[in-house]
């Protein structure tokens, strides 16, 4: 008989639990395998993802480039009319400095003698639509407010185009602006100022340098504060290009994954013009500037190219934080932050000494803050982007960095501006009263550019713009195209041609009664053609629009360049349209250019980001009215200035400046409207409430005077006084319209066209006051 | 009888001068066109116009002596415009024009021309030059406009004037 063994259950246990434990730990150390083995192939994933993140970004396109909008250029030659003032304030506002000898582009300096200022000026070059004008030295005098000499060197120099203003830009959504600038178009010391400052080994690391991770951790626990930073320039350029401000254990990892991920794809060169591309340097309001050249253009107004030891050093220093070194709010703290980069600089041996304490010495040298035109003309850039939506997706508007030439003039819209604000605040002081708004476009006559636009009083203020949007009813500014289709009929209407002023009724079918009264409330019995438009007779007016029909009325002003709506009443014929100051300045363009239509334009050409011709807007000209019916009509305009409701205005010009016009008042002086012209400039002119309240002013008393404040300001030229062919003066009788003589009673002097001239002559009574004042007495003692 | 004939003749010269005033003096003519003299510019003094009186020095002495008569001299013809200047920068801008024209580079040609005209709008010779170019580029309805525009300003340059009918006649 057997027993049973007892140990061998007892060893089972024992070795079940030996064998379980030894599973156990392999269970253990095959999952710590796994997960060893997952953790690496998961952090392989991610560090593949990062390498397309990093590779995707900056093989694209790297950054919504703003457009960007500028002036027109400045063009130079002799006989042009400027003043030392104009010149020079156009020249402040294009960043030029003011030295005594002229070296280098962006210079100018300067020499009176008497009345005669000498300029020798080395402009920048600029990329123009039609070619590259090069950087070039010129000399230009001033003499009698006109270009007397203009000269390169010995040979004259027919004409030169300054580099033209930026006045403002499209920017992304995120607001972000910089220009693009490559490392060749740095200079050299801000490079190297770059890396002795934040990445003295940036050419040896890898993307991340432990080594100088510990070393400012050693400076900055020396001099207990944060002296210096660990981050490489790699490592930065992460940080801001790709990632988010956020500071944790992750990111950082993060960031130093990618910086190495950068070195390997890319260059050092490349990563380093990427860097002064993208790095932070200033806010101006909701704007962000990024990057060396816009910063260098926004402290200084001066190409980075330019920009000296001193500025090199400020910039530099900034990099560290923009705002808390805003040379602006903190001069004192920039200065001493530029005083450390420049010492830097010194022990690097990058500046000598001389250099060095020049640089210490020097101001800060930015300009007035605010002073950057890139805000400054938010009307006109509102008509710029209308125009451009026309063509464009507002999507590549704002990314595709293009280049948009436009056609205001800075000098004209300073003048315009300041001649708004003045005169509404002395209106305001004359007539005890507040809420004065005006809306004002001034275009050159013949190619219909806008030279300035103001949208409010407040010309900074990019709100409602009354230039574009303000349509009130136009009033007497409509006369001139009634009594222009009445011209276009030469067989039955001249100058000459007698109109009944009595008093009128209108009625319509349905029993309606209009019955339009002067604003003297008094009737002229029979006029001249001429005289009721002078003089803006409602009556006459609104007679001769139902004689020649309201369709024919509607007609002429649609022919004009009118496209918006006009009312089908007898109203219309006295101005019951409503129109915006840039439709009445189109529409009196035609006037201007004696019947030739041309759209007003705002933009000349646009080019791509990388200065390529990618669109012109070419002028067109139509014509559109009779040269001769147009040019009675502004024959008689002329005469509105000279005799008329717009007489006021040779209280301020010369006699022999030959001016054309018309005033504008709407019932109850709603609006005061002012539409005139002179043979280069038009300049039409709205104010009134915005509440559409009455105000104590006509035309002439409001509109007019702001006109004028405007013009007297502009070099301009005379309107045309050359009858075209079939034209030619003759005298007529005032009360008959028939062909008279000089000397006779009665004669006005007037265009006719001789085609059409009357056949009948009066008999002339001589006209006896006359002579008997100067001659007749004079003769006989 | 002497005093009789003096004023018959006055009389007569009287009507006779009266019949002539209209053909002479600044009162009667349309002004010489001003477009290119008088570049007004602010705060400056507008340059003296001939006057009429000038040339009396003492008018109690004339008066005394011829009786009341008084020559009065044919005011002078304004200079004619003084074209010298700008014309150099519009010529410069021409002849860039033709070149690039002849070139075939017709819309670099046209913005030379419009430079030119933003210079001076009323010189024809620019509107010869666009009106061609866009007969090159077949846009015939601007090349008629251009040349008719032209044909305004062209009375006083025969070639020029020949040119443009030229050109509006091909169309």
């Amino acid at each position: 008989m057997t027993k049973r063994r007892t140990p061998a259950p007892r060893r089972k246990p024992r070795k079940k639990a030996a064998a379980q434990k030894r599973h156990g730990r392999a269970l253990l150390k095959l999952w710590f395998l796994y997960a060893v083995v997952f953790a690496i192939v998961a952090l392989g994933l991610w560090v593949v993802y990062l390498d397309f993140v990093v590779r995707a970004k900056f093989d694209g396109k790297k950054w919504s480039l703003p457009a960007r909008v500028y002036a027109r250029p400045l063009e130079l030659y002799e006989g042009m009319a400027l003043t030392p003032t104009l010149f020079e304030s156009e020249l402040k506002a294009l960043g030029y400095r003011f030295v005594a000898n002229v070296a280098a582009p962006g210079q100018v300096s300067r020499h009176a003698n008497g009345g005669r200022v000498a300029y020798h000026v080395y402009s920048r070059g600029f990329e123009f639509w039609d070619g590259r004008d090069p950087a070039r030295r010129f000399a230009l005098a001033l003499n009698q407010g006109q270009v007397s000499r203009l000269v390169s060197g010995s040979e004259p120099l027919a004409l030169m185009r300054l580099e033209p203003e930026q006045i403002g830009g499209i920017y992304p959504t995120a607001q972000e602006d910089r220009l693009l600038v490559r490392l060749s178009g740095l200079p050299p010391l801000l490079g190297e100022t770059l890396l002795a400052v934040e990445d003295k080994s940036f050419l040896d690391h890898y993307g991340v340098s432990p080594l100088a991770i510990a070393r400012a951790a050693w400076v900055n626990l020396r001099s207990g504060d944060v002296v210096q930073g660990g981050s490489t320039l790699t490592q930065q350029l992460v940080k801001n290009f790709y990632l988010s401000h956020e500071r944790s254990l992750t990111r950082k990892a993060q960031e130093a994954v990618m910086s190495v991920l950068l070195e390997v794809h890319y260059s050092k060169s490349e990563i380093l013009e990427t860097y002064v591309n993208e790095v932070f340097l200033g806010q101006s309001g909701t704007r962000a500037i990024h990057g060396f050249a816009l910063a260098s253009q926004y402290y200084f107004r001066q190409p980075v190219s330019e920009l000296d030891t001193a500025k090199v050093a400020l910039l530099v220093g900034m990099v560290k934080g923009a705002s808390y070194y805003n040379p602006w709010r903190n001069p004192e703290r920039a200065k001493q932050r530029r005083a450390t980069v420049l010492m830097v600089m010194h022990r690097e041996r990058l500046i000598d000494d001389a250099e060095y304490k020049r640089a210490q010495a020097a101001p800060l040298g930015v300009v007035e803050p605010g002073s950057n035109a890139q805000t400054t003309y938010p009307a006109f850039v509102q008509l710029v982007k209308r125009q451009l939506a026309q063509e464009y997706q507002e999507e590549d508007l704002r990314s595709d960095g293009l280049r948009i030439f436009t056609t205001l003039s800075p000098m004209v819209q300073r003048q315009a501006e300041q001649a708004v604000q003045q005169r509404l605040n002395s209106l305001e002081a004359q007539y005890k009263t507040e809420n004065l708004q005006a809306g004002m476009l001034v275009t050159s006559v013949g190619a219909a550019e806008v030279l300035a636009l103001v949208g409010d009083k407040n010309p900074r203020y990019a709100g409602f713009n009354r230039a574009l949007d303000a349509h009130r009813p136009i009033g007497s500014l409509m006369k001139p195209f009634v009594y222009l289709t009445a011209l276009e009929q030469p067989a039955s209407y001249n100058l000459g041609t007698t109109l009944s002023d009595a008093p009128v009724t209108v009625s319509s079918d349905d029993g309606q009664l209009w019955q339009p009264q002067n604003s003297s409330r008094r009737s002229h019995g029979d006029v001249p053609l001429i005289d009721a438009l002078v003089h803006s007779y409602n009556q006459a007016s609104a007679r001769l629009g139902m004689q020649l029909g309201l369709a024919q009325v509607a007609n002429t002003l649609q022919r004009a360049g009118f496209k918006g709506y006009i009312p089908p009443v007898p109203a219309m014929t006295l101005g019951s349209v409503e129109m915006s100051p840039y439709e009445v300045a189109g529409v009196y363009h035609t006037l201007a250019t004696e019947g030739s239509y041309t759209p007003l334009r705002a933009i000349r050409d646009v080019l791509t980001s990388t200065g390529e011709p990618l669109k012109r807007y070419p002028l067109r000209i139509e014509q559109r009215f009779r040269p001769q019916s147009a040019f009675q009509l502004q024959y008689a305009l002329q005469a509105v200035l000279r005799e008329g409701t717009g007489k006021r205005v040779y209280n301020q010009f010369s006699a022999d400046l030959p001016l054309a016009g018309k005033t504008g008042t709407t019932n109850d002086q709603r609006d005061s409207w002012f539409a005139g012209f002179s043979g280069e400039h038009l300049a039409v002119v709205w104010v009134g409430r915005d509440d559409n309240s009455a105000t104590p002013l006509t035309g002439s008393g409001g509109a007019l005077q702001v006109w004028a404040d405007l013009m007297t300001q502009l070099p301009t030229r005379g309107v045309n006084l050359t009858p075209p062919q079939g034209v030619s003066f003759d005298w007529l009788d005032h009360d008959t319209g028939a062909l008279s003589a000089e000397g006779c009673e009665g004669a006005i002097w007037i265009p006719l066209e001789t085609d059409f001239a009357p056949s009948r002559a009066v008999d002339c009574r001589l006209d006896q006051q006359q002579r008997e004042r100067s001659w007749w007495h004079r003769f006989w003692n | 009888m002497k005093s009789v004939l003096t004023k018959i003749t006055t009389l007569l010269a009287i009507a006779l001068l009266s019949g002539c005033a209209s053909h002479m003096g600044p009162t009667s003519g349309a002004p010489v066109e001003d477009s290119n003299t008088s570049v007004r510019v602010p705060g400056q003094q507008t340059p003296a116009q001939p006057s009429r009186t000038d040339n009396k020095q003492n008018p109690n002495q004339d008066a005394e002596d011829n009786r009341g008569w008084r020559v009065i001299e044919p005011t002078p013809e304004p200079d004619a415009p003084a074209q010298g200047r700008t014309n150099s920068a519009v010529d410069a801008l021409l002849q860039q024009g033709r070149t690039q024209y002849q070139g075939g580079d017709y819309n670099r040609a046209i913005a030379s021309a419009e430079r030119a005209l933003r210079i001076d709008r009323r010189n024809p010779a620019v509107y010869l030059l666009l009106a061609e170019n866009y007969q090159r580029l077949g846009n015939s309805e601007q090349a008629q406009q251009f040349a008719q525009q032209g044909l305004r300003y062209s009375r006083d340059d025969y070639t020029v004037d020949a040119a443009l009918r030229g050109v509006l006649g091909e169309l």
